[in-house]
This record gives C-alpha cells, structure tokens and sequence, in this order.
C-alpha cells in the first residue's frame, strides 16, 4: 500500500500542498483529476522522487525509502524519449541505468516493446514514429522495471481523440495482465471513469481531495460503456464536484493550456 | 498564385511561367551553368590583364600542372593537411572538454569564463609572433595556432549547449534513477552533440583561416607559404594555384562538416522542444 501523508510542498512561498493524505491500495488503478495548478502534477513528482516535500510522510508497504525507477516508474506527459536513442534503447534505459548486461536488457526491452505493440519499430528513433507510438514506447520504458507503482502525467493529453481512445483501451489490456497499482495524473472526467476504479478529485491550489469515488464500472470494459447510465451518472457527480473545486474553469476547457502544476 | 509559383507545390498541368524554367533545368545543370559561364568570363577578361595584376584559368591550371608534377604542391597539401588534422583534433579535444565542464560546473564557469572571453576577443593571430617565438617556425607553431583558433568555436557551442539544455530530459532520466554522474554521461552529452557538431563546423572554418595566416607568417612550407612566395616573385598564376586548393579544401572540409552534424544528431531538426 502506498501512503501519502500531510505533505506539504510551497514554490516561492506559494503553497501548492498542505497537509495532503493520500492512500492506495495494491492494485488499484486511480486517477488524479483536478483542474490545472491543483497540485497533481507536483504530487506525482514526489511521489517519483524529482521533488522533495517540505513535510510529510510517504511510505511503500510501510517502508519510506521509495526508490525512483524501480518501485515506481513515472510516464511522461510529453512522452520524454530521448531523440538519440532507438525505441529499444529508450525502453531499456533504465535496465541499462542498473547495469543489466546489453543481452538481457535487449531481450527485456523487445518483450515490452511487443506488449504495447511496436514490434518491428525498435530501430526507429523517436522523430521517425507518432505521437501515440512515441508514448507506447514511453509506457514500455516505464513497465520494463517492473515498478509497483506506474505514475502517468497526463499521458495522452497531447494526442488526438482517437489515438487516445486506442491507447486507453490498450493500457487496460495490459494493466489487466497483473493489474499493478497506477496513479494516472488528468484532466478529463471522461479519461478518468473509463480507466480508473477510483477516482479522487483534487482541487486547489493548495491540493485538497474533493472527492473520492470508487467507479464500480464492470471489467474489461464493455463496448459502448461510455454512453451507459452508470457511465453519465458518474460524469455528472465528477463535473458537479469539479465546478466546486476548481477556480471557476472546467476541466475540459484547460485540457490544453498548459502542463498542470 | 504565389503557391503555384513555387516549383515544389505546382501541381501537373497548372504550371505557372516562375515553375517552367525549373521543369526544364535540373538545380544542378543550374549550378554547372552558372560556373561554366563564371569560368568563361574570368577567362576573356583576365586575359586581358596585366599577368602581374591577375590571371586566368587556363594559366593557372598550366601552373598548377607545372606545380603538380615538381612534387612543390602534393608536398605544401600535405604538409598543411598533416599540421591541420593535429591542431583541430586537439582543438577539438580540448573545446568539448572545456565546454562541457565550464558548462556543467558553475564554480568553473565563473572562474575561467571571462579569461576565455578576453581570450576570445583577441584576435589569436596577433598571437602569431609570440607562437613563433615559442615553438619556432616549424610545424609545432603551425599546429598551435590552429588549435588556439579552433577550440573557441567549439569551447562556446558545447558550453551554451549544455547551458540552454531544459530540464526536461534530464529529468526523466533522475525519475528512472541516474545518479549525477549518469545523467551527464547519459542525458547531457549527447544532448549537447547537435551544438558540439555545430561548433566543430565553425571551427574547421576558423581553423582553415589559421592554418593559412600561419604558414603566410613563417612563410616555411605549406599552402600558405607558397602563395607568399609566389606573390613576392609576381608570379600570380602560380600564386592562384594554392589559394584554390585552398577553396577546394574549405569546401570539402565544409561538407564533412555537414555530414558529420547529421551522421551524429539526426534529430536536431525535429526535436527542439525538450
């Protein structure tokens, strides 16, 4: 289990959060959703180590010392490849950043890079693929390590509708093979519902839970869920929710104004 | 109709007058065309000349013949080549390393970068006499000067390069846990190599100005020697045969340049947000 508590983190004096709380359980697929400068963002990068909180308590199975690519493994929004390296040394970078022999970290890499279905792209560098390509390869270079814990900040914000529908389906299919624990960090209500058994809303800033729902929606997810009563219910509870949190702007309208907090 | 103009976007069958000449003649008959014309008129009006004034293409390809088959030429290319290869591959040693440790250190980059500067300000050949004074007037000198030339491009193109590298890529590579160490090795080396290669560009450029100053200087062997003599004995023919060597080599150096920018940072182009 993952446990966040009463974190404080400010920038410049301005405090992002305070006191925050958080706990996941193993295994639960949770989305992060709040307007933009929430806090988020700012949360999933403590929780990969790149911040460091002013106060507060976060622990992994009880124990403090989260070790960044190994028990968690963070996606990147704008996807973060690196344009000098092959889709297949970007996935095995971490490998190679732990000292797994070329050989091993090579096969490690093909089996993932097969899992999110860029078999036959490992020799490509990052400018010659698209988009959602580009971030099946930044999903494969996470889960490689194995982490407990995948971080995604808001993964898919910066592909097309369709794509991204794709690419959610797809994360399901192989989150379902052993149903790891995620943190997805968004924007959309939509994207949330469909991914997550548990949605937290956060508003702010400073970062608060607004509100904590467990979606109770079927898996795998049914074709055509998205037009379900269930489905619009929990759109209407999340919007309803969002429009107390956020600073007066819907999260839909900010979906591409910038990078979160 | 402004789009129709550009040749690359007029479609078949809609040309407009600017696109025909284009269908016609390839770029590169173009350019064969436009030497050949050169060529020409260099020809008839040089001919026309005082031969102590300027030359003509026919005579100085008779000179470089001549030069050629004395064994005076292939000597001074070597010779020049050999002191060019040494002096840019120690600056270009010395420049990456500099550049990415003053760009890497903050405590260095305060303590040298104003030295480099003032270095950098001074014109190096006024260096010249001193170097010669030095390392006398063989190859050493020779060798020094174009090192002293060469390194500032690449030094200021590696060190601003690792300077504007956003956090971005850095970042990924601290949240899959590199160390200090393997975040420069991994991330910001190759990160900063589109800047070195560009730096390595200018430099050959620099380098190739030293080389000649150099050898004009000490006037002792090299491309740069023969044009002095041949300039004191007013025979200008002559005197043109290296200076387009010269030209020859800029040009060729200028490509390998090139190549080598996109041999090794391929995605300079497309990738400049991170």
């Amino acid at each position: 289990m993952l446990s966040v508590e009463a974190v404080c983190k400010q920038f410049d004096g301005r405090a992002v959060l305070v006191e925050f709380d958080l706990r996941v359980e193993d295994g639960q697929f949770v989305c992060l959703l709040g307007p933009s400068g929430c806090g988020k963002t700012t949360l999933l990068k403590i929780l990969c180590g790149l911040l460091t909180p002013d106060r507060g308590r976060i622990t992994l199975n009880g124990s403090p010392g989260i070790r960044p690519g190994v028990d968690v493994c963070l996606v990147f929004q704008h996807y973060g490849l690196f344009p000098w390296l092959s889709v297949l040394d970007n996935v095995a970078f971490g490998l190679k950043l732990r000292g797994v022999p070329t050989a091993d970290r090579q096969r490690r890499a093909q089996e993932f890079i097969a899992l999110v279905g860029l078999a036959g792209f490992e020799g490509h560098y990052p400018h010659q693929i698209s988009g959602g390509m580009q971030q099946r390869a930044g999903l494969a270079r996470a889960l490689v390590n194995a982490p407990e814990i995948l971080l995604m900040d808001e993964p898919f914000a910066a592909v097309d509708a369709l794509t991204r529908e794709r690419l959610q389906e797809q994360l399901l299919e192989i989150w379902d093979r052993d149903r790891k624990t995620v943190i997805f960090v968004t924007h959309s209500m939509d994207e949330a519902i469909y991914l997550a058994d548990r949605v937290v809303v956060m508003g702010g800033p400073p970062g608060a839970v607004m509100d904590d729902v467990l979606t109770g929606l079927p898996r795998p997810r049914p074709k055509g869920i998205r037009g379900s009563d269930e489905y619009l219910r929990l759109m209407g509870q999340l919007r309803r929710r969002l429009e107390e949190a956020g600073p007066g702007r819907r999260p839909e309208e900010t979906a591409h104004d910038g990078k979160g907090s | 109709m402004a789009k129709a103009a550009d040749p690359r976007t007029a479609l078949p069958g809609q040309r407009s007058p600017l696109a025909m000449g284009a269908g016609i003649l390839s770029p590169t008959a173009l350019r064969v065309g436009s030497t050949v014309v050169l060529v020409v008129l260099w020809e008839f009006f040089g001919r026309r000349v005082n031969p102590i004034l300027f030359s003509y293409p026919t005579a100085i390809l008779r000179a470089g013949v001549d030069l050629t088959a004395s064994g005076e030429l292939p000597r001074a290319i070597l010779t020049s080549l050999q002191n060019f290869v040494a002096g840019f591959a120690l600056a270009a040693v010395v420049g990456v390393t500099l550049g990415l440790l003053v760009g890497r250190f903050r405590l260095l980059e305060y303590a040298l970068r104003h030295i480099l500067d003032a270095f950098y300000v001074t014109p190096q050949v006024a260096l010249i006499p001193l170097v010669i004074l030095w390392f006398g007037l063989g190859p050493p000198a020779k060798i020094f000067i174009i090192f002293l030339v060469g390194m500032f491009p690449i030094f200021y193109n590696t060190a601003d390069g690792v300077r504007s590298l956003g956090r971005g890529l850095v970042e990924v590579a601290e949240a899959y846990g590199a160390s200090e160490r393997q975040q420069f090795r991994e991330v910001t080396v190759p990160a900063t190599l589109p800047h070195i290669m560009t730096g390595v560009r200018l430099g050959i450029g620099r380098s190739l100005t030293g080389m000649v100053v150099a050898e004009m200087f000490t006037a002792t062997s090299g491309l740069g020697a023969i044009t002095v003599f041949y300039a004191n004995t007013l025979d200008t023919a002559r005197l043109f045969v290296p200076v387009i060597v010269l030209t020859l080599l800029g040009v060729a150096l200028l490509q390998l340049g090139l190549s080598l920018e996109r041999r090794f940072a391929p995605w300079k182009e497309t990738e400049r947000a991170w």
